[in-house]
């Protein structure tokens, strides 16, 4: 299998990174092209981060943070990560990228097969993106 | 002694200049013979550049002879000052990355049919910073760059003192009051359009956009103390490219907004309000056909 195209996923450490635990322990089966960042709290994952991957050469990125209202153990993280995402998602729109791109979903610690169904979908939906391509400063001066 | 001073103006609205020009210490050093301009299209009559000791860059770099201008120049200069913005980071002409530029010419110069011989220069793919292109010394931001940051810039090239730009935020030079710690629930409008607002209490806490907490200080504080929300001009951090990106970051802990989606009601145009002046210095400088790919299907346009 190959392992193009690769999918850069952040998983807040109390729910999402659980639950891709509980899914290698289950033996459940997901995609290798994923991955995984571990972070405190989806509240911490910067908009940059997302740029930066995209502009390293990952297909596409995800965010998985706790489910809204309760879950999150810093109160509120992942209503934080919720507006940044909507506001990332319509500036990475401007710049022309689709929106499969980046994604946010909720995924909490038992949910091991959730984990494995949005990695599975994601990578699918990258493989049909094309691969992203940036030309560097210097080639302005090609004319 | 006197300090030659070479202004060179790529793609610029000359504010830059009248900025400088404008400063009364600057006329008094050059009243005083401490300092001479030796070369600048706008300010002074003379046809060709001598060989100078700082070169003063203002403007973006939009066309290939830009490009053979600031190369030629910067071989004349022992120091080279990324003047303004546009020169440091892209500045506003920079938000053409958006478009490509056949598309530029074709839908939004061509009515204008500027002439006839084929003297034009070509324009570039995209603009580039200036320090992609040459060297530089110093950089100093700011659309036109503040007088507290010229002054200090006056007095490291005539006194050798050191040049070092701030390491804060606006926010932290702004006087407006915001004591209150809770988030926002509603996001009230874009820009501009002052004439219900508090003057004294910080924009962001009213629910106005304002891009302190992501920009540069240097200036002052010199838009909301006035009155005026900033608008980012002096760019990002200094330990950041994407302005954009760090002001998303605030935006997201100032305004608890439900649903998600009702903050783009407040940030129509994420690029143009966020990067106003920093898109070719971000992270990703262009949008994706600029780059060279072709998009089957453009999303932005929906
Ligand atoms: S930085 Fe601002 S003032 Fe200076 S040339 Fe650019 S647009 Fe004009
Ligand atoms: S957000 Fe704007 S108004 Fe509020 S403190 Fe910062 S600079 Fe001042
Ligand atoms: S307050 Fe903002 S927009 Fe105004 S001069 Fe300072 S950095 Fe520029």
């Amino acid at each position: 299998m190959s392992v193009e195209p690769r999918v850069l996923v952040f998983a807040c450490t109390y729910c999402a990174y659980a639950a891709a635990e509980t899914a290698g322990v289950s033996k459940l089966q997901y995609p290798p092209q994923i991955y995984i960042v571990r972070l405190p709290c989806s509240g911490m994952f910067k908009s940059y981060y997302v740029l930066k991957a995209l502009r390293s050469g990952f297909d596409a990125v995800l965010w998985s943070g706790c489910h809204p209202p309760y879950d999150c153990h810093f109160i509120n993280g992942n209503y934080k990560a919720r507006v940044r995402a909507t506001l990332l998602k319509a500036y990475l729109k401007q710049l022309g990228f689709e929106d499969e791109r980046f994604r946010l979903e909720w995924i909490a610690a038992g949910e091991a097969d959730r984990f494995a169904l949005i990695a599975k979908e994601i990578v699918e939906n990258a493989t049909r993106l094309p691969k992203l391509r940036f030309i560097e400063y210097r080639e302005v001066e090609v004319k | 002694m006197t300090i030659n001073i070479g202004i060179v103006s790529l793609a610029y609205c000359a504010g830059c200049e009248v900025a400088i020009a404008s400063m009364e210490r600057f006329c008094g050093l050059i009243g005083s013979g401490m300092v001479r301009i030796a070369y600048s299209t706008l300010l002074v009559d003379r046809e060709e550049l001598e060989n100078v000791d700082i070169l003063f860059v203002t403007g973006s770099i939009r066309t290939y002879e830009d490009i053979a201008i600031i190369k030629e120049a910067s071989r004349k200069a022992l120091k080279i000052v990324a003047f303004g913005s546009c020169a440091c980071f892209g500045g506003i002409p920079g938000l053409a990355n958006t478009i490509e530029r056949e598309e530029l010419l074709r839908e939004i110069f061509s009515p204008l049919k500027p002439s006839t011989t084929n003297s034009r220069s070509k324009l570039t793919r995209f603009i580039v910073p200036l320090n992609t292109i040459v060297k530089i010394d110093y950089m100093v931001p700011g659309c036109p760059p503040p007088e507290p940051l010229i002054e200090t810039l006056l007095d490291s090239l005539i006194y050798g003192k050191e040049f070092v730009l701030p390491k804060v935020s606006v926010c932290n030079e702004c006087p407006l009051n915001r004591d209150d710690k809770k988030p926002l629930k509603k996001p009230r409008r874009k820009l501009l359009a002052l004439n219900d607002i508090d003057i004294n209490t910080c924009f962001l806490k009213q629910g106005i956009l304002c891009m302190g907490p992501a920009t540069l200080a240097g200036c002052k504080a010199l838009c909301p103390s006035k009155g005026a929300p900033c608008i980012g001009c002096m760019g990002p951090l200094p330990n950041s490219k994407d302005q954009a990106a760090d002001m998303i970051d605030a935006l997201s802990i100032f305004y608890s907004v439900e649903p998600p989606e009702e903050i783009l009601k407040a940030i129509p145009d994420p690029i143009g309000l966020l990067s106003m002046f920093t898109l070719p210095y971000s992270t990703i400088p262009y949008h994706r056909r600029v780059g060279g790919e072709r998009i089957e299907k453009d999303v932005s346009r929906d």
